[in-house]
C-alpha cells in the first residue's frame, strides 16, 4: 500500500510539485538565514579564532571583544611571561588608523602590529607576497577586500598611514571580521609608530601553555598573578557572543527571521498537505470502506509527509549550500552553513511534517466510509 | 489477520446471506432527528442478485452502508454471512470487511494515478499480498470482466462503463462472500448501464455470493433475481422482477 500512497502522492503532478516547492521553501528560508546569522557571528571572533597559536589571549581587564582596543601597558609582557607554566609570550597590536588612498581621500583602516620575531597572529593565505616580506623597510600587508576600498592597491603601491609611508609588499585572505574596515598588517615595532603617541602600546599579549598546563589553567593563573583579563579561545569567542547578543539587535534580528521561517514553514506545510490529504478524502474513505485500518492509512499518511518533506528539505538545504558556496567568493557576504544547522533545520524539519501529517490524519481517520456513497 | 472475523465466512448457500431485522438508523440533523430507516427488514441469499430499488431518499444507500459496516445502526439486528457485524470492534469490523466485501460505487472511486490492474488490485494489497502477485491476480479478475487488454490503461484512459468494470474487478478480485453495489449504472447511459449489469450478472453472481445491488433504473430490474422496494425507511415488498405479484417480505 505504500506504492498506493507514492502513486496517490505524486499522480498529481501540480499538487505535488507546489508540497515539495513549498517545503523547500521553508527549509530554505530557515537555514539560509540560520547560515547568515552564523556567519556574522563567527565574524565577530574571526580574529580570535584564526591565531590559532595563540591558546590564551591576555588583555585589558575591561576588553569584551575583538575590537574593543583597550591598550596594555609595556611592562604587562615581561609580566605575563612570567607568569609559571607560560611557554611564550608575544604583543599584538592593534587600533584603528587612517590611510590616505591614491585619490587622496581617506579609510579608516584596523592596523595589526606583529611581534617582529614570530610574526604570529599574521595571515597566511596570500594572493601575493607571504608574511615574511614584513621585514622589509616600511612593509606592510594588506588584506584583499581593503585592497580595493583603499582604490585598488597592489603590491609596490605606496601608501599613507597615519602620515607615515608604507609599502604593499603583499595582499592576503583574512576572514572578514564583524567591523568590516580594511586590514593593514605589519611588525610590532612599526605599528606603534604608526599611531599616535598615547596609543603607543600593545593591546593583547598572546601566550600559550607549556605542555602539562591547560589552557584554562594558564588563564587563571595570568588573572590571579597579573590583574590583567586572560580568556582562552574558547572563553574570548563565548564572551564575544555574549557581548553582541547582549548589546545589538542581531540575535533578536535574526533569531526572528528563523522562527518566522519556521513559522511559514509550518503553515506551508501543514496547509499544502492538509490540502493534499483533503484532495483525497474520497480515496482514503474508500480505502477505509474496503478495509484498510488506522495504522495502514496512518502509515501512508506519514509517508507521504515524510517523502515530501525529505525532498523539500534536500532541496531547500542544497540551494543554501549552493547560496553559501557561491557567498564564499564575495568577501561582503557573511554566510556559514554549518552541519549543526543542518541538524537543526533536518529537526525543525522532522517537527513540521509530523505537526502537518498529525493534523492530516486526524482528517483521514475522522471520514466517514460512508461518504463514499454519496455522489461527488 | 488472525482474529474470527477477518476469517472467511463460509455457510452454506441455503443460509441467508444478509439477514437484517427491525432495524432503524437516524441521523442527528442539528435540530430534529431525521429517520433514514424506519424499522427495515430484510434478506438476501447467497446465489442471489438482490435489487434494492425505490424513490430517491427512501434509504437505500443507508441500509446498504449498515449491511456494508460502514455505517453503524441506531437499533435493529444486522447480521452478514452469519456475523452480526454491528457487535465487533472497530478494528474487527474493519477486517471483516476487508476479507467479506466488495464495493462498487456510482462513481467507480478508482485511484486516477493506478492503471486499471493496479486499481483493482488494492484489495489484495490491503491483505498484505504483494504487489506483483495482486496485479498479475487483478489482471486474471480484469480479463474475466472483458477487460484483458486494457489493464495498464489508466482511468482517464477508460470510457465509464470500462472504468466501471474496472471497479467490478476491484470488488471481485478478493473474491468477497457479499458485493453490495450503489446505483453502478447511474452515471452511464442506457446501453452501457446494461452491459455493466450483464458484466455483473455474468461475472459477479456465484452459488457462493451474495450480491446486492442499489438502484432506482427500471431499465436494469430485469438483471435481478429478486427486488425488495423501498419506500420512506422501509421494505415494502419482494417480487420477482418481471412478475407482477408481490411477496411481504
Ligand atoms: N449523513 C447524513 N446526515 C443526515 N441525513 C442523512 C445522511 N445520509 C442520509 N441522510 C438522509 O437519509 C435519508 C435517506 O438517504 P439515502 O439513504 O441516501 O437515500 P437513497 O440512497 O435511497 O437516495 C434522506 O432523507 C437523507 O437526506
Ligand atoms: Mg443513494
Amino acid at each position: 500500500m505504500i506504492y498506493v500512497a507514492w502513486k496517490m502522492l505524486t499522480g498529481d503532478r501540480a499538487k505535488y510539485l507546489s508540497l515539495v516547492v513549498g517545503l523547500a521553501f521553508a527549509v530554505l528560508l530557515m537555514t539560509q538565514q540560520g547560515s547568515i546569522f552564523t556567519g556574522i557571528m563567527t565574524r565577530t571572533f574571526a580574529m580570535v579564532t584564526d591565531i590559532s597559536a595563540a591558546r590564551v589571549w591576555v588583555m585589558d581587564p575591561g576588553v569584551q571583544y575583538p575590537d574593543d582596543l583597550k591598550p596594555l601597558k609595556d611592562v604587562d609582557l615581561p609580566r605575563v611571561r612570567d607568569v609559571p607554566g607560560v611557554d611564550w609570550a608575544v604583543p599584538l597590536f592593534k587600533s584603528n588608523g587612517r590611510a590616505k588612498t591614491a585619490d587622496g581621500s581617506f579609510q579608516s583602516v584596523f592596523v595589526f602590529g606583529l611581534d617582529s620575531g614570530t610574526l604570529l597572529g599574521g595571515p597566511s593565505d596570500f594572493v601575493e607576497g607571504k608574511l615574511t616580506d614584513l621585514w622589509q623597510p616600511d612593509a606592510v600587508i594588506v588584506d584583499e577586500a581593503g585592497a580595493e576600498r583603499l582604490g585598488g592597491v597592489k603590491v609596490g603601491d605606496v601608501l599613507e598611514l597615519n602620515d607615515r609611508r608604507a609599502r604593499v609588499v603583499g595582499i592576503c585572505r583574512a576572514t572578514r571580521t564583524f567591523v568590516s574596515f580594511p586590514v593593514v598588517y605589519t611588525t610590532y615595532s612599526r605599528a606603534v609608530r604608526y599611531v599616535p603617541g598615547d596609543r603607543r602600546v600593545m593591546t593583547f599579549v598572546l601566550t600559550s601553555p607549556k605542555p602539562g598546563v591547560t589552557d584554562e589553567e594558564l588563564a587563571d593563573r595570568i588573572r590571579a598573578a597579573t590583574g590583567l583579563g586572560a580568556a582562552t579561545q574558547g572563553q574570548f569567542t563565548e564572551k564575544t557572543l555574549r557581548h553582541y547578543a547582549r548589546n545589538t539587535g542581531i540575535v533578536i534580528n535574526f533569531g526572528t527571521t528563523v522562527v518566522l521561517g519556521f513559522i511559514v514553514g509550518l503553515a506551508i506545510a501543514m496547509q499544502t498537505l492538509h490540502s493534499f490529504v483533503v484532495d483525497n478524502l474520497r480515496h482514503f474513505g474508500t480505502l477505509k470502506a474496503m478495509g484498510a485500518g488506522n495504522g495502514l492509512l496512518a502509515k501512508m499518511v506519514v509517508f507521504q509527509a515524510v517523502v515530501v518533506g525529505l525532498l523539500g528539505y534536500g532541496i531547500g538545504v542544497g540551494f543554501t549550500a549552493l547560496f553559501s558556496h557561491a557567498a564564499k567568493r564575495s568577501p561582503q557576504i557573511a554566510v556559514r552553513f554549518t552541519p549543526e544547522l543542518m541538524g537543526l533545520s533536518f529537526c525543525a524539519m522532522t517537527v513540521l511534517v509530523a505537526l502537518a501529517s498529525l493534523l492530516s490524519l486526524r482528517k483521514v481517520w475522522k471520514t466517514e466510509p460512508a461518504i463514499v456513497f454519496r455522489g461527488s | 489477520m488472525t482474529d474470527q472475523a477477518g476469517a472467511r465466512s463460509a455457510s452454506p448457500a441455503s443460509l441467508p446471506a444478509v439477514v437484517c431485522r427491525g432495524v432503524t438508523k437516524s441521523f442527528d440533523t442539528g435540530d430534529a432527528e431525521a429517520w433514514a430507516l424506519r424499522g427495515v427488514d430484510f434478506e438476501a441469499r447467497r446465489g442471489e442478485m438482490m435489487l434494492l430499488a425505490g424513490p430517491s431518499g427512501c434509504g437505500k444507500t443507508t441500509l446498504l452502508s449498515v449491511i456494508a459496516g460502514i455505517l453503524d445502526r441506531t437499533a435493529g439486528e444486522v447480521s452478514v454471512l452469519g456475523h452480526d457485524v454491528h457487535a465487533m470492534s472497530p478494528s474487527r469490523k474493519t477486517a471483516f470487511r476487508r476479507e467479506n466485501i466488495g464495493f462498487v460505487f456510482q462513481q467507480y472511486n478508482l485511484v486516477p494515478s493506478l492503471t486499471a490492474a493496479e486499481n483493482a488490485a488494492v484489495p489484495l494489497l490491503l491483505r498484505g499480498m504483494r504487489r506483483h502477485e495482486a496485479v498479475d491476480r487483478a489482471k486474471e479478475t480484469l480479463a474475466s470482466v472483458g477487460l484483458g487488454e486494457l489493464t495498464g490503461r489508466l482511468p482517464t484512459q477508460l470510457s465509464g462503463g470500462q472504468q466501471q468494470r474496472v471497479a467490478i474487478a476491484r470488488a471481485l478480485v478478493g473474491r468477497p462472500g457479499l458485493l453490495v453495489c450503489d446505483e453502478p449504472t447511474a452515471a452511464l447511459d442506457g446501453t452501457t448501464g446494461a452491459q455493466v449489469m450483464e458484466t455483473l450478472r455474468a461475472s459477479a453472481v456465484g452459488a457462493d455470493r451474495c450480491v446486492i445491488v442499489v438502484t432506482h433504473d427500471p431499465r436494469v430490474f430485469r438483471f435481478g433475481d429478486r427486488m425488495s422496494e423501498m419506500l420512506d425507511g422501509r421494505i415494502t415488498g419482494v417480487r420477482v422482477p418481471g412478475a407482477t405479484e408481490v411477496h411481504h417480505a
